[in-house]
């Protein structure tokens, strides 16, 4: 792979895996400094990933793994749903009560999904992830990807519509 | 901008969503879009919420940390090269030198050539002299 195809095809995919690091990492300098540092390893194996079918697949599972590597060196416990959802806590400086009700309630919702199901949505809804991609990260087909998207989305909306109570 | 739809199509999309069939562009239209289904408000807040923006001139920060290891390695690389090169000007030099006459070769020349000259110094030993002044010696002697 030539510089300027890594530049084209790689290096805009550091704005993609950046937010799927804060939540792994909990905050953005250690963030950054991942992203940073995944990037210069995916330029040091250019010419082995070349060929890869799926190159943003492979740069996400990567940034999974390297956030992973990096919290057990720091002996933090990976609970799913924990370290997806600690931006929540970055971004908790809103004044808006009602907003504040709204993602406490959300994120308990979340926490009672299936750990799969947690992450899949997360990727989708919130970083907005193709299905392929997610698929390389959870090492599943994209059918399955699909069939437990649709089951979080199904649970959230019910429940949702429990507490809210849309017409 | 997001696709434009009506309440119609905007339900159709809802239940396309819940199966997880719809594309990334046709969720952003959905959730944040004119039409967009009442049932979806708050996780559309949620997600706006929670959306993490990456800081800006990430990409560039990173490609100029790049740049900077491909000089590092490019002038180690040259470093390494001159290196190189250096020591191949000194082995040959020291290969050519050599090539000319070792030292064992020149005393084995100069035994034999010494050896030469004894056997001589014994040759006129065993000769007699006939005649001899300063500038002419006669021998008489035996091959």
């Amino acid at each position: 792979m030539k510089t300027k195809e890594f530049k084209d095809t790689i290096m805009p995919l550091s704005e993609r895996i950046y937010p799927m690091a804060v939540r792994m990492l909990g905050n953005t300098s250690d963030a950054e400094d991942a992203v940073q540092e995944i990037m210069v390893k995916l330029w040091d194996r250019r010419k082995k990933i070349a060929n890869h079918p799926n190159i943003p697949g492979y740069v996400f599972l990567t940034t999974k793994n390297y956030c992973l590597d990096i919290l057990k060196k720091k002996r933090i416990k990976t609970d799913a749903i924990d370290f997806q959802l600690k931006s929540l806590k970055i971004n908790a400086v809103h004044n808006d009560i009602e907003l504040e009700e709204l993602t406490r309630i959300i994120k308990a919702l979340l926490k009672n999904l299936p750990d799969q199901q947690q992450e899949v949505m997360i990727m989708r809804d919130l970083d907005g992830l193709e299905f392929d991609e997610i698929a390389s990260v959870m090492q599943l087909k994209i059918e399955h990807v699909r069939v437990l998207l649709s089951r979080a989305r199904k649970q959230i909306g019910i429940k949702l519509r429990n507490v809210y109570s849309y017409e | 901008m997001y696709i434009a739809m009506n309440k119609e199509e905007s339900k159709k999309l809802l239940e396309k969503y819940l199966n997880a069939k719809t594309s990334i562009s046709e969720e952003e239209a959905l959730l944040y879009g004119e039409n967009r289904p009442p049932e979806l408000k708050p996780w559309s807040q949620f997600i706006k919420r929670e959306s993490v923006k990456p800081p800006e001139g990430l990409k560039d920060t990173i490609w100029e940390v790049i740049e900077k290891r491909k000089r590092r390695k490019q002038q180690f690389f040259y470093g390494l090269s001159g290196m190189a090169a250096s020591l191949i000007l000194i082995l040959t030099f020291v290969l050519n030198s050599k090539s000319e006459m070792g030292y064992a070769e020149k005393e084995a020349l100069l035994n034999e050539t010494l050896a030469m000259f004894n056997h001589q110094e014994q040759a006129i030993s065993e000769q007699n002299i006939i005649f001899e002044d300063d500038t002419v010696v006669i021998y008489l002697g035996q091959e």
